[in-house]
């Protein structure tokens, strides 16, 4: 027993001296060290504990102060709040809509629900009774059927338009042309209603165009409303291919070079290329000089003759050419001497072309008051009411009387 | 006595000499001519040109800035034969001596056979209103009011002349383009010729670059090819123009049975026998009105007529 004990006191009194070893081993080291170094341990501050600001910057050990939880929450259950007011706004609304719209069906005729316009229904009643629109999808459109039983309410246009309403009436007008058109079959009464309609609109249009007084916004708007059709409905469009145009350009290249359906004259290129000694020699020279007698100004007015070209013409059989062999006359054309007179005026044309002329739109202020006055406006509506009551008359007003 | 003679006779053609203006006898008046144009015609027709818009002699004109711009000019004939001419949203008549501005800004304008004057917007179909507002834009120039008539059968369709009816082409997404017509029609009751509606006439696959006809024959042009569509018989076929591959034909004009062409850089005539270049000028406008053909020059935006054209077809 008692061996027992001392050899557990010296296995526990060597493991102590194990233990303690290496920290005796290394105890001198650091001062060994610095004394070598010749030198001091060098004083290093401890870490002192993190301090919190309270700030807007973003430090994620924020999520989990209490105080800012409860903020969230709040702010969570104010959204809440506001999304189920939302959702029951929303609800209300299509309910609304739902009744409306049951109403509409209802005095169409088409809906079998009776619903009176005062009566109040549960969402349970409703969702038995109607056909319910799918949530979250666009609204109903009317379908062609909707169109057409809502087109036997169309009346036949008023003949007597008060004045200041024909922009509104046409507006109306064309609505109901708009409404009749897409019905595919058209009974006889639907189709003079139409035309009747058709016409009326014609008609409103040039008494709106005619107001001098009209707004813009309803000028704009005043417009007649024109059918797109095929030339033959029956007949499918006809279109015109790309092997068709190649074999139509081949066989009509073929005859043109053949003989003589087709004679090609390019007397300025043959000119060009035949004569180019010659041109430069004109071009240079200080005037144009008149080659071709007998041919001066009284027969070809501005023009100046040059040269001659003789062409051999393609189809030498050809029996309106008479011969094989046409001169062509090529000439440059001259500019209006100043004393010769030009119909209209040469000042004005100058003027005006310079106000096109961006650079020199400002001449126009100089010259601005040549256009200032009633005089010029007088002027300017006489002579624009000739091309507006040609159009007026191509569009089929002739019984229009401004 | 001789030496008298002389005398007198050497007097005599001193007092000539110095009487007579010596430019006319020995040197004539340069002549001015238009830059870059040239004009073939045959020798023994009689065709005549004439300016009824003097060109531009300004000397601050400057004919870059509409040669440069050459697509946003707009150029018609009315039914009395007065040049319109419209640029950046401005029109001008120099020999009505008129000039205005569209409320709305305009795409093209274009004058029917019984002078009524058509604009198109972007998708609207109409005309100018002078209303009582009297407006002034900030150049000074009067305004006049846009009155829309229908709206366009597509948007961005272009509109062309066509005699008494109106022409619409619009391209689809597709590519192809399609032809509308917009004519008076009989109704089925009554017999007032009127306009009821957009007749859609033929499709193409390819792009329109330039349309014209009458009604009846439509004729238009894809690149350098022309080609023309019957209405009644539906018939379709090519007309042959002799121009390069490459040239695109920008504008053609009808009248009465002669049909004109512009490409950037001529104006041609096609015949039922012929093709022929008549004018070289750069980016010349064409239109056409009771046998005449009526050419703007951007290069000094003088308008000429040729007259007489019908003695074309007369000598081939």
């Amino acid at each position: 027993m008692p061996v027992r004990l001392v050899s557990l006191a010296t296995f526990l009194g060597l493991i102590l001296i194990f233990s303690s070893c290496p920290t005796i081993l290394e105890a001198g080291a650091y001062d060994q060290l610095l004394q070598m170094s010749g030198g001091s341990a060098p004083s290093v501050p401890e870490p002192s504990a993190p301090s919190y600001t309270p700030s807007n910057s973003y430090y994620p050990e924020q999520h989990n102060r209490p105080e800012d939880q409860e903020y969230r929450r709040e702010l969570r259950a104010k959204k809440a709040q506001r999304q189920r007011e939302q959702r029951q706004k929303r609800r209300q609304q299509q309910r609304r809509k739902k009744r409306n719209s049951s109403r509409r069906d209802s005095s169409a005729g088409e809906n079998r629900v009776s619903v009176t316009p005062g009566s109040k229904l549960k969402p349970g009643e409703e969702k038995a009774t109607s056909y319910q629109w799918p949530q979250g999808l666009p609204g109903k459109r009317y379908t062609r059927s909707s169109a057409t039983k809502s087109s036997s309410t169309l009346k036949s246009p008023h003949k007597n338009v008060p004045s200041g309403q024909e922009a509104k009436v046409l507006a109306e007008t064309n609505l109901s042309i708009k409404i009749l058109r897409k019905k595919v079959n058209l009974s006889s009464q639907e189709k003079q209603l139409l035309a009747e309609l058709e016409k009326f609109s014609r008609d409103l249009w040039l008494k709106t165009v005619s107001q001098t007084k009209i707004g813009e916004k309803d000028r704009l708007k005043a417009q007649v409303p024109l059918p797109v059709s095929d030339f033959d409905p029956s007949k499918p469009l006809p279109i015109w291919s790309t092997d068709a145009t190649e074999a139509s350009i081949k066989s009509k290249t073929a005859q043109a070079t053949n003989a003589n359906y087709h004679v090609f004259v390019d007397a300025l290129s043959k000119f060009h290329t035949d004569k180019s000694q010659q041109l430069v020699e004109l071009i240079g020279s200080e005037h144009a000089e008149t080659i071709l007698p007998g041919h001066g100004e009284a027969i070809f007015g501005n023009l100046l003759s040059l040269g001659k070209v003789s062409i051999k013409l393609a189809g030498k059989n050809y029996a309106k050419a008479g011969a094989e062999i046409i001169d062509m006359a090529i000439s440059r054309i001259g500019l209006p001497q100043a004393q010769l007179a030009v119909e209209g005026g040469r000042i004005y044309s100058d003027v005006a072309f310079r106000s096109l002329d961006s650079f020199m739109k400002n001449s126009m202020h100089a010259v601005g008051g040549k256009f200032d006055g009633k005089a010029f406006w007088k002027n300017l509506k006489e002579e624009m009411n000739g091309p507006q009551q040609a159009f007026f008359e191509w569009i089929g007003g002739h019984e229009y009387e401004k | 006595m001789k030496s008298k003679l002389s005398l007198s006779l050497c007097v005599g053609i001193v007092a000539i000499c110095l009487l007579c203006p010596f430019e006319t006898v020995f040197s004539q008046e340069p002549v001015q001519t238009l830059m870059d144009t040239f004009i073939a015609l045959p020798a023994s027709a009689h065709v005549s040109l004439r300016w009824i818009v003097p060109p531009s002699e300004a000397q601050d004109f400057s004919a870059v800035k509409f040669i440069r711009q050459h697509q946003n000019l707009g150029f018609s004939i009315d039914s009395d034969g007065n040049a319109w001419i419209g640029f950046d949203s401005q029109l001008i008549c120099p020999t009505k001596q008129l000039t205005f501005s569209l409320s709305e800004r305009f795409q093209q304008f274009i004058h029917l056979n019984n002078g009524a004057m058509i604009f198109s917007t972007v998708a609207k179909l109409g005309l100018a209103l002078a209303d009582d507002t009297r407006a002034r834009d900030a150049s000074g120039l009067p305004v006049l009011a846009f009155q829309p008539f229908a709206a366009l059968p597509k948007t961005f369709s272009r509109i062309y002349k066509g005699g008494l009816c109106l022409y619409a082409v619009s391209e689809e997404p597709s590519g192809r383009s399609v032809v509308y017509m917009l004519a008076q029609e009989a109704g089925q009751k009554s017999k007032k010729l009127a306009i009821r509606r957009w007749i859609r006439l033929f499709a193409t696959e390819q792009h329109i670059d330039a349309l014209t006809g009458d009604g009846e024959l439509t004729c238009f042009a894809h690149g350098s090819s022309v080609f023309y569509h019957k209405r009644s018989t539906k018939q379709m076929g090519g007309i042959f123009a002799g121009l390069a591959q490459g040239e695109v034909i920008r504008q053609l004009a009808e009248t009465s049975g002669s049909l004109y062409y512009a490409t950037d850089h001529r104006v041609g005539s096609l015949g039922a026998h012929q093709s022929h270049t008549i004018i070289e000028t750069p980016f010349p406008q064409l239109s056409a009105h009771q046998d005449k053909l009526y050419v703007l020059f951007p290069n000094c935006m003088g308008v000429a007529v040729l007259e007489n054209l019908k003695e074309l077809e007369a000598v081939f």
